[in-house]
C-alpha cells in the first residue's frame, strides 16, 4: 500500500524520461495513420494547456478559446499560403495575431466573472466565427482555406516519412512551448494565478494587481492558443471556420476538466483521452458520440476533479469510508517510515 | 511636533443604491494606537474597514494613510503604504497548502514581470524564511496541509502570519475572535497585548471583554454616524452609547472579567 | 418594404419558441447559478417525440403533451443526479451539460436519422389567413397567441404568486431565503423542472415551423443563450423582451442578407454584454 501511494505521487517523475524516449522513437514503430493522431493529440495536449493556464490556473471560465485557434489557423492560412511565409516565420506571427487578439478583448471580456465570463466569450468567439464565416474574399468563407503546405524539417527529408517528419516538428514546438509553460506554472506567476480562482479579493489584500495578472494570463492563454491553432492548419493543411467553432471551445474545456483543471499533466491526459475516444470508438461504433457524451457525465460524476487526481480522490473515499479526516499530503522531504498522523493527532501535539 | 496619524478619514461617506451605510465619518488613529470600533450590528463596521482597505470605493470623503491620501488607490495598492486587513472569515486560500499561503504573502513583488521572472520552489531566500515564519507561528506541523482542512483557530493564524509577512504598519482587524469559544478569548487577548507596538492596529470587535482589554480608544458606530469617541472609560460613562447599545454588553463584560 | 406584417408574424412567432426555451435557461441560471447547455436537446427531444407521436396517432395536442412530457423526464433526471453537486461549480456545469447534449444529439440521430423532420400543422391551424393586408400562416399566428399565453402564465406565476415570490427571492439572495426555512431544494427542482417542460414544449410546438434535425438543438441553444444575455438572468420580462428582439432581428437580417443573421445577433449580444453585462432587465451587481 505505501509502496503504491508513493508510485502514484511520483508517477509524475518516472514517467518523463521513458516518455520522452517513446515520443521521439514513434515514428519508427507506429504506422502513419497512428502517427497522425498522435500529432493531432500533441497539438490539442497544446490548446488543452493553454486554456488550462486559463481556466485550471486563474479560474477564468473561458469558453470562447476557439477564438485564438482559429485566428491562429488563419494566420498560418494567409501567411503561408498567399505570402509564402515559411513555417517558423509563420508560426511565430499566428502566436502574435493571438496576443494582439487577448490583449483587444481582454479588457472587455475581464468586466466580467464566472457564468458572464463564459457567455460573453463564446458571444466575441461567435462574432468572431460570423466575421470569418463573411468576409469570403479573404477568408474563403465557409470553405475556408485549402491547399496549407506542410512545413518539412530539412534535414529530416528523405530520411523519414512527410507524416513523420511533420510529427517531429510539432513534438519540438510542442515541447518547446510546454516547457515553457511548465516555467510558468511553476513561477511566483503561477501561484498568484491560483490565489486568483481561490479568492481574488484576498490576493488584492495582499497586494497583488489582479487585474493585471489576469490580463497577462489571458494574453499568455491566447498566444499558445493561437499557436496551437497554427500548427493544426498546417497539419490539415487547411483552415475553416470549424475551428472558430463553440464546440471546438468545448471540447477544449471537457479534456482540460477531464484530464484534471489546474493540474500540469491534466489537459494533456484529457486531450489524448478525448481525441482517442473519438478515433478509436469511431472505428467500431457510429455512436462514438454518445459515447463521449457519457464519458462527460460519468467524468462530472466520479471523477469532477480529472484523472490526474485519481490517487488523491482514492484516498478520499477511502477514508470517507473509514469516516476519518482526509489524510494529509506527505512533504516532499519526509521521508517517515511509520504512518502519516492525523490532522486531529498534528494539532494536539502542537 | 506632532507625528504623521496612521490613519485620517475626512468626512467618509458610503451610499449604495440609495442607502447611506456610512455617514460622514470622520476620525484620526494615531500611529501605535489601538482603535476599537465597536456598535451594533448593521451599523456599518464592518463596510467602514472595507472602505479603508479599497475594496469598496467611499462615495465622499478621504482616507488618508500616514500621510497619503490612498483615497483613489484600489485595494491592492494600499498594502504598498502598509495597509492590511483580516476577514471575519481567514482570508486564506483554501486549496493551498499553509506554506504555499505564506509563501505567496512573502513572494509578493519579490520578482519581476509579475512574477514571471522565478521559479517558487528554487527561490531559498523565500523558502527558508516561509520556513521561518511557520516556525515562529507555531504552523510547521501543518505546513504542508491544506489549508481547509485546517481547524478555525489554525486558519486564522495562517491568515494573521501572512500579513505579518508584509509587515504592516496599519492592521485592519474585522472581528478576529468570531468563531473563538469563549475559553479560548482570554489567550486571544493575550496574543493581541503581543503585537508589536509600532504597529498601529484598527479592531472591529463584538466581544466587549477584547475591546476593553485591548483599545486606547474606542469609537462607537451606529447607524453609520460616529456616536461616540473616547477612551473605554470615556466610553463607559457616555450616556448616549449606554442608551443605544452599551447596557447590557457592559454588564455582561463585568460579570465575565476574569 | 421588407419589414411587414408577415417578417413581424414570422419573426413573433419565432420569438414565442424562443421565449419557451430561453425563460427556463434564464430562471434556473438567475436562481441556481445553474448553466444548461441542454435546453436545445431539451427542445430536441420535444421536438422528435412530438414528431413521432403526431405520426402515430395523429393528435396534436397529444404529441404537445408526449414531447414536453419527456423532456421533463430528461430534466428531472438532470436535476436528480447533477444539480446539488454542482451548484457554484460552472465548469462541471458546463462539462455535464455538453455531455447530455452530446449523448441526446446522438441517440436522436441514431433513431430518427440524420434528416429534417417537419410535421404539418393540426388541421384546425393549416392554411394561411388575412392579417393587416398580408397573407400569414394560420399556424405561426397561433404559435403567437400560444406563446402570448404562456409567457403571461409564467410571468404571473413568477411575479404574482408566493411561490414566484420566493423563486424571485431566492434569485435576488439564495441564502436569506434558505434561512427563512423554505425548502429550496424543492424550489430548485420544480423550476428546473419547469424549464425543461417548457423547452420541450417549445420543439414539440416548433415542428411545424423549424422542425427538427440534427443541430436544430445547438441553433436553439445558441439563440436561448442569446435571449438570456440581453434580456438578463433570472428575469422573466426580460426574457419576454429579448426574445421578441433577437427573433426580430434575425428574421429582419435574413430578409436582407441571409448569412449575416448570425453575425447580427452575436453582435448584439456582444455589445450588449460589453456595454451593460447584466442584460437589459438583469440587476447590475451580478457580473
Amino acid at each position: 500500500m505505501m509502496a503504491t501511494a508513493r508510485l502514484a505521487r511520483n508517477w509524475r517523475r518516472a514517467i518523463g524520461v521513458p516518455l520522452a524516449v517513446l515520443l521521439l522513437a514513434a515514428p519508427a514503430f507506429l504506422p502513419t495513420y497512428p502517427l497522425s493522431v498522435l500529432t493531432e493529440i500533441l497539438i490539442f495536449s497544446l490548446f488543452a494547456m493553454s486554456l488550462n493556464l486559463l481556466l485550471g490556473y486563474a479560474g477564468l471560465p473561458s469558453l470562447g478559446h476557439s477564438a485564438f485557434f482559429g485566428t491562429g489557423g488563419y494566420a498560418v492560412g494567409l501567411l503561408a499560403k498567399y505570402l509564402g511565409i515559411p513555417a517558423p516565420v509563420a508560426l511565430l506571427i499566428a502566436v502574435v495575431a493571438g496576443v494582439a487578439l487577448a490583449l483587444i478583448t481582454g479588457p472587455f471580456v475581464l468586466r466580467t466573472h464566472g457564468a458572464y465570463f463564459l457567455i460573453l466569450t463564446l458571444s466575441l468567439t461567435q462574432v468572431l466565427f460570423g466575421i470569418v464565416w463573411l468576409w469570403r474574399r479573404v477568408t474563403g468563407g465557409d470553405d475556408g482555406l485549402p491547399g496549407i503546405p506542410t512545413p518539412k524539417l530539412p534535414f529530416l527529408v528523405g530520411r523519414v516519412s512527410d507524416t513523420a517528419n511533420f510529427y517531429y516538428l510539432a513534438l519540438v514546438v510542442v515541447g518547446i512551448a510546454l516547457l515553457t509553460m511548465a516555467w510558468i506554472v511553476r513561477s511566483p506567476f503561477g501561484l498568484a494565478l491560483i490565489g486568483i480562482r481561490e479568492n481574488e479579493r484576498y490576493l488584492a489584500g495582499l497586494g497583488y494587481p489582479t487585474w493585471t495578472l489576469k490580463y497577462a494570463a489571458y494574453t499568455i492563454a491566447g498566444g499558445y492558443g493561437a499557436l496551437a491553432g497554427g500548427l493544426f492548419a498546417y497539419f490539415k493543411g487547411f483552415v475553416g471556420p470549424g475551428q472558430i467553432s463553440w464546440l471546438l471551445a468545448g471540447e477544449g474545456m471537457v479534456m482540460v476538466i477531464l484530464g484534471g483543471a489546474g493540474t500540469f499533466w491534466g489537459p494533456i491526459i484529457g486531450a489524448a483521452l478525448v481525441l482517442l475516444l473519438r478515433y478509436e470508438v469511431s472505428a467500431f461504433t457510429q455512436r462514438w458520440v454518445m459515447i463521449l457524451g457519457i464519458v462527460f457525465i460519468l467524468t462530472v460524476l466520479l471523477l469532477p476533479q480529472g484523472i490526474v487526481r485519481l490517487p488523491d480522490r482514492i484516498r478520499q473515499l477511502r477514508a470517507q469510508l473509514r469516516r476519518e479526516a482526509p489524510l494529509a499530503r506527505r512533504p516532499a522531504s519526509a521521508v517517515s517510515p511509520h504512518r502519516e498522523p492525523s490532522v486531529e493527532q498534528v494539532i494536539e501535539r502542537s | 511636533m506632532t507625528a504623521v496619524p496612521a490613519l485620517q478619514l475626512e468626512h467618509v461617506s458610503k451610499i449604495i443604491g440609495g442607502l447611506t451605510i456610512l455617514e460622514d465619518i470622520s476620525l484620526t488613529v494615531q500611529p501605535g494606537e489601538r482603535r476599537a470600533i465597536i456598535g451594533p450590528n448593521g451599523a456599518g463596521k464592518t463596510t467602514l474597514l472595507n472602505v479603508i482597505a479599497g475594496f469598496l470605493p467611499a462615495t465622499r470623503g478621504r482616507v488618508i494613510v500616514f500621510g497619503r491620501d490612498v483615497t483613489r488607490l484600489p485595494a491592492h495598492r494600499r498594502v504598498d503604504v502598509g495597509l492590511l486587513k483580516t476577514n471575519q472569515q481567514p482570508a486564506v486560500f483554501q486549496e493551498l497548502t499553509t506554506r504555499q499561503n505564506i509563501l505567496i504573502a512573502l513572494l509578493r513583488g519579490r520578482h519581476r514581470l509579475l512574477g514571471l521572472t522565478g521559479q517558487v520552489n528554487s527561490d531559498r531566500a523565500v523558502q527558508r524564511e516561509a520556513e521561518r515564519v511557520l516556525e515562529e507561528w507555531g504552523l510547521l506541523d501543518v505546513g504542508d496541509i491544506e489549508v481547509r482542512h485546517l481547524p478555525h483557530g489554525y486558519q486564522r493564524r495562517v491568515e494573521l502570519a501572512a500579513r505579518f509577512a508584509l509587515r504592516p504598519r496599519l492592521l485592519l482587524l474585522d472581528e478576529p475572535a468570531a468563531g473563538l469559544a469563549v475559553d479560548e478569548i482570554p489567550a486571544f487577548i493575550e496574543r493581541l497585548a503581543q503585537l508589536p507596538r509600532d504597529m498601529t492596529v484598527v479592531l472591529v470587535e463584538h466581544s466587549m471583554r477584547v475591546v476593553f482589554s485591548f483599545a486606547d480608544r474606542i469609537t462607537v458606530l451606529h447607524h453609520g454616524a460616529v456616536l461616540a469617541d473616547g477612551t473605554p472609560d470615556e466610553i463607559q460613562r457616555n450616556e448616549d452609547v449606554q442608551a443605544a447599545y452599551l447596557a447590557g454588553a457592559m454588564r455582561g463584560r463585568n460579570a465575565g472579567t476574569a | 418594404m421588407p419589414v411587414n406584417t408577415a417578417s413581424l408574424v414570422i419573426g413573433l412567432s419565432y420569438a414565442s419558441l424562443l421565449f419557451l426555451v430561453a425563460v427556463g435557461l434564464s430562471v434556473v441560471f438567475g436562481l441556481m447559478r445553474f448553466i444548461n447547455l441542454a435546453t436545445g436537446s431539451l427542445y430536441l427531444i420535444g421536438g422528435y417525440i412530438g414528431w413521432s407521436v403526431a405520426r402515430s396517432t395523429g393528435n396534436f395536442l397529444l404529441a404537445l403533451v408526449a414531447g414536453a412530457l419527456a423532456a421533463l423526464v430528461v430534466g428531472i433526471a438532470i436535476e436528480r443526479g447533477f444539480l446539488q453537486r454542482l451548484h457554484r461549480k460552472e465548469l462541471l456545469q458546463v462539462a455535464l451539460t455538453l455531455g447530455v447534449a452530446y449523448v441526446v444529439q446522438d441517440v436522436t440521430r441514431w433513431i430518427w436519422g440524420g434528416d429534417p423532420l417537419r410535421l404539418r400543422p393540426p388541421a384546425m391551424l393549416r392554411g394561411s389567413m388575412e392579417l393587416f393586408g398580408s397573407v400569414v400562416p394560420i399556424y405561426r399566428v397561433a404559435l403567437i397567441v400560444i406563446g402570448a399565453v404562456l409567457a403571461i402564465l409564467v410571468w404571473y406565476l413568477l411575479e404574482r404568486t408566493k411561490w414566484g415570490a420566493y423563486v424571485r427571492a431566492g434569485v435576488d439572495d439564495l441564502e436569506m431565503v434558505q434561512c427563512l426555512g423554505i425548502n429550496v431544494r424543492r424550489i430548485f427542482a420544480i423550476v428546473f423542472s419547469l424549464g425543461a417542460f417548457l423547452s420541450g414544449l417549445g420543439g414539440a410546438l416548433g415542428t411545424p415551423v423549424t422542425g427538427v434535425a440534427p443541430g436544430t438543438d445547438i441553433q436553439l441553444q445558441l439563440m436561448a443563450l442569446i435571449v438570456v444575455i440581453l434580456g438578463g438572468l433570472g428575469s422573466v420580462a426580460g426574457a419576454i423582451a429579448a426574445s421578441i428582439v433577437v427573433a426580430l432581428t434575425d428574421t429582419i437580417v435574413r430578409t436582407f442578407w441571409p448569412e449575416a443573421s448570425f453575425f447580427a445577433v452575436w453582435a448584439l449580444a456582444a455589445v450588449v454584454l460589453i456595454v451593460r453585462p447584466q442584460g437589459l432587465f438583469g440587476r447590475p451587481g451580478w457580473a
